[in-house]
């Protein structure tokens, strides 16, 4: 059995650490996809940063309320994995 | 919705607003006396209560300053002409050294004596979202971390309260002070929710650069590339000239700005890196009619004078940001909307402090000896009333200390943010040793120092309230120091009613 505190510690750290990593990767994601499209950078860059602090709450909250922390985890490290990815699929970037 | 899911944001809520509530009330502190900025700047700066001039100084009167910016190398001259918020000019440059900045008389044109103070715009305002720490940007970054905290007890606030609307109503100021405090925080959030959601966010969307820097590394090879894009200002994107150029006629130059407008005035009038071979004016049109704050720049060179920019309105997006910014900074002129913008402020101070003091009241009776609940008890009364007596008696200081003032190897308005940081740390210490007391000492000592604070102002200036009252370009000095002493009378009966109620408690509110 954890530790009551050592849980509260862990959830502490996902949802600030984890949610903020996350949301930082996948709005660099969509920044990308959003060029790719067509969009011009300045937009797609604006957007990115007006709708991450919203993803950023919704994951904090979302670790917070999950009865097991498992399923944000593996979420987050998917969003992380993802937009740590990117590069390699988009070149035309700079 | 099941109970467990409000369990989780009732937990939430409670430790996201203990651990971040001192913060918090400071940041809603001085972005609430951050709405009358330039106001409270006319009450620190005596010499700049001017009548406003009835003619515009022509942009050349700036020239020596501008030749003084040239001498120093700066990066960057820029003068701001008088508006209906203040009725001198400004000139400002920043060198290796540091920034200077002047205020000029706007009919004689002459440089008005430095009033050695930072002012509202030089602490109050950067200590809203900086806190006064530049170390590696600490305070910025915890100024985000609260307001994230911000949203987070916005959301779980509204899920842990089921009778919204019930409570919307509900105020009982004759119950017990726990429920009074209950009653009031609920009060001030529910009414005050669109405002604390809609500031928070456009707060951290104005900063959204420093938070979130990742997808412009992922676009730009330079961040600055993004921040010209994105203000309309590329015309600064030049490679490094050679000093020794001359610098055209200002009005001249001026005028062609005004035939590309087609009509409008100036609100900045910039020169970039000038006396160089790149150097450039730049014209940032008066936006003080509307919230959105779509820069419209004319560019041109100064060496030769011919137009380098003029970029198209921005679009959607770009706009949308530039809403919020201004939604935020309340960069357009309205006073009414500007009292509003206050009188919300406010309220989100009095949200912050019930909640933060509800918090204590419902663990007095079974934590009241645990070290947790005494270390929060002793820092509530000085991140509270600690603050404003903080910030009185830094007004204070600036009343009190002689101009070219000069101590502990400190200038002037060095001294003034010595004696802010003193007082505050003091009220620490008085909230660590004499819990029982302190609120009813620190609200008998804010209203001590807020009639102090207009008292002094009358001798050392001269403008007492009738006065500034009866002259219309001393309103801004007239309304400060009708805050002070409204302030000064809440706070004396806040005192006397906590006084007389001892041991309850509650929350002193004032200015």
């Amino acid at each position: 059995m954890v530790p009551a505190g050592l849980k509260t510690t862990a959830r502490i750290l996902l949802a600030l650490g984890g949610g903020y990593w996350a949301s930082s990767a996948s709005f660099a994601l969509l920044a990308r996809v959003l060029t790719a499209c067509g969009m011009p950078r300045v937009d797609a860059v604006t957007l990115g940063m007006m709708l991450v602090f919203i993803l950023y709450l919704c994951l904090i909250l979302w670790v917070f309320a999950a009865r097991r922390v498992w399923l944000p985890f593996w979420v987050l490290c998917g969003l992380i994995a993802a937009g740590h990815m990117a590069p390699f699929f988009f070149t035309q970037g700079h | 919705m099941e109970p467990d899911f409000r369990r989780a944001m009732g937990w939430l809520h409670t430790w996201a607003g203990v651990l971040l509530g001192s913060v918090l009330f400071a940041i809603f502190w001085m972005g609430t006396l951050s709405v009358f900025d330039i106001e409270i700047d006319q009450w620190m700066k005596p010499a700049t209560r001017l009548p406003p001039a009835a003619q515009t100084l022509a942009l050349e009167r700036f020239r020596p300053s501008l030749n003084e910016a040239i001498a120093a190398r700066a990066a960057f001259w820029n003068v701001e002409p008088p508006n209906d918020r203040q009725s001198v000019a400004s000139v400002h440059y920043r060198t290796k050294t540091g920034f200077v900045s002047h205020d000029i008389d706007p009919v004689s044109g002459r440089t008005l004596p430095d009033a050695g103070t930072l002012g509202a715009s030089g602490f109050i305002f950067p200590f809203h979202y900086s806190l006064h720490l530049r170390i590696m940007n600490l305070g910025t970054w915890l100024v985000g971390l609260a307001s994230m905290a911000m949203l987070v007890l916005c959301v779980s606030g509204v899920i842990i309260h089921r009778k919204i609307f019930a409570e919307f109503f509900t105020f009982r100021p004759s119950k017990k002070p726990r429920r009074l405090l209950l009653d009031l925080h609920n009060l001030s959030g529910v009414l005050g929710l669109p405002f604390h959601i809609m500031l928070t966010f456009s707060g951290l969307v104005i900063l959204g650069a420093t938070f979130f820097p990742a997808s412009i590394n992922a676009l730009y090879p330079n961040p600055r590339g993004y921040f010209y894009e994105a203000n309309g200002l590329s015309f600064l994107n030049v490679k490094p000239g050679q000093p020794g150029a001359p610098v055209v006629s200002l009005d001249e130059t001026f005028a062609r700005a005004q035939a590309v407008w087609g009509n409008g005035s100036p609100e900045t009038v910039l020169v970039a890196t000038p006396g160089t071979t790149t150097g450039r004016i730049a014209f940032f049109r008066d936006r003080t009619q509307q919230v959105v704050m779509d820069r419209d720049v004319v560019a041109f060179s100064s060496t030769t004078g011919e137009l380098v920019s003029h970029p198209p309105a921005p679009r959607a997006i770009i706009r949308t940001q530039r809403f919020l910014s201004g939604l935020h900074l309340i960069h357009f002129h309205h006073w009414v909307l500007r009292w509003l913008y206050f009188m919300l402020g406010l309220g989100s101070c009095l949200l912050i402090a019930s909640g933060f003091l509800f918090w204590q009241a419902s663990r007095r009776t079974k934590q009241a000896n645990t070290f947790g609940f005494r270390l929060v008890e002793g820092l509530s009364a000085g991140s509270i009333t600690g603050i404003m007596l903080a910030t009185l008696a830094f007004f204070i200081s600036n009343r009190l200390l002689p101009p070219g003032a000069h101590a502990f190897g400190m200038g002037r308005a060095a001294l003034e943010i010595g004696c802010f940081y003193l007082v505050w740390v003091g009220a620490f210490l008085h909230g660590w040793l004499r819990p029982r007391r302190v609120w009813i000492e620190q609200s008998a000592a804010i209203s001590a120092f807020s009639a102090l604070a207009a008292m002094l102002n009358w001798i050392t200036t001269g403008d007492h309230p009738l006065h500034s009252l009866a002259n219309r370009y001393l309103w801004p000095v007239a309304g400060m120091d009708m805050l002070l002493l409204v302030g000064s009378a809440l706070a004396f009966l806040t005192a006397r009613k906590l006084a007389r109620k001892q041991p309850g408690k509650a929350v002193g509110k004032t200015v």
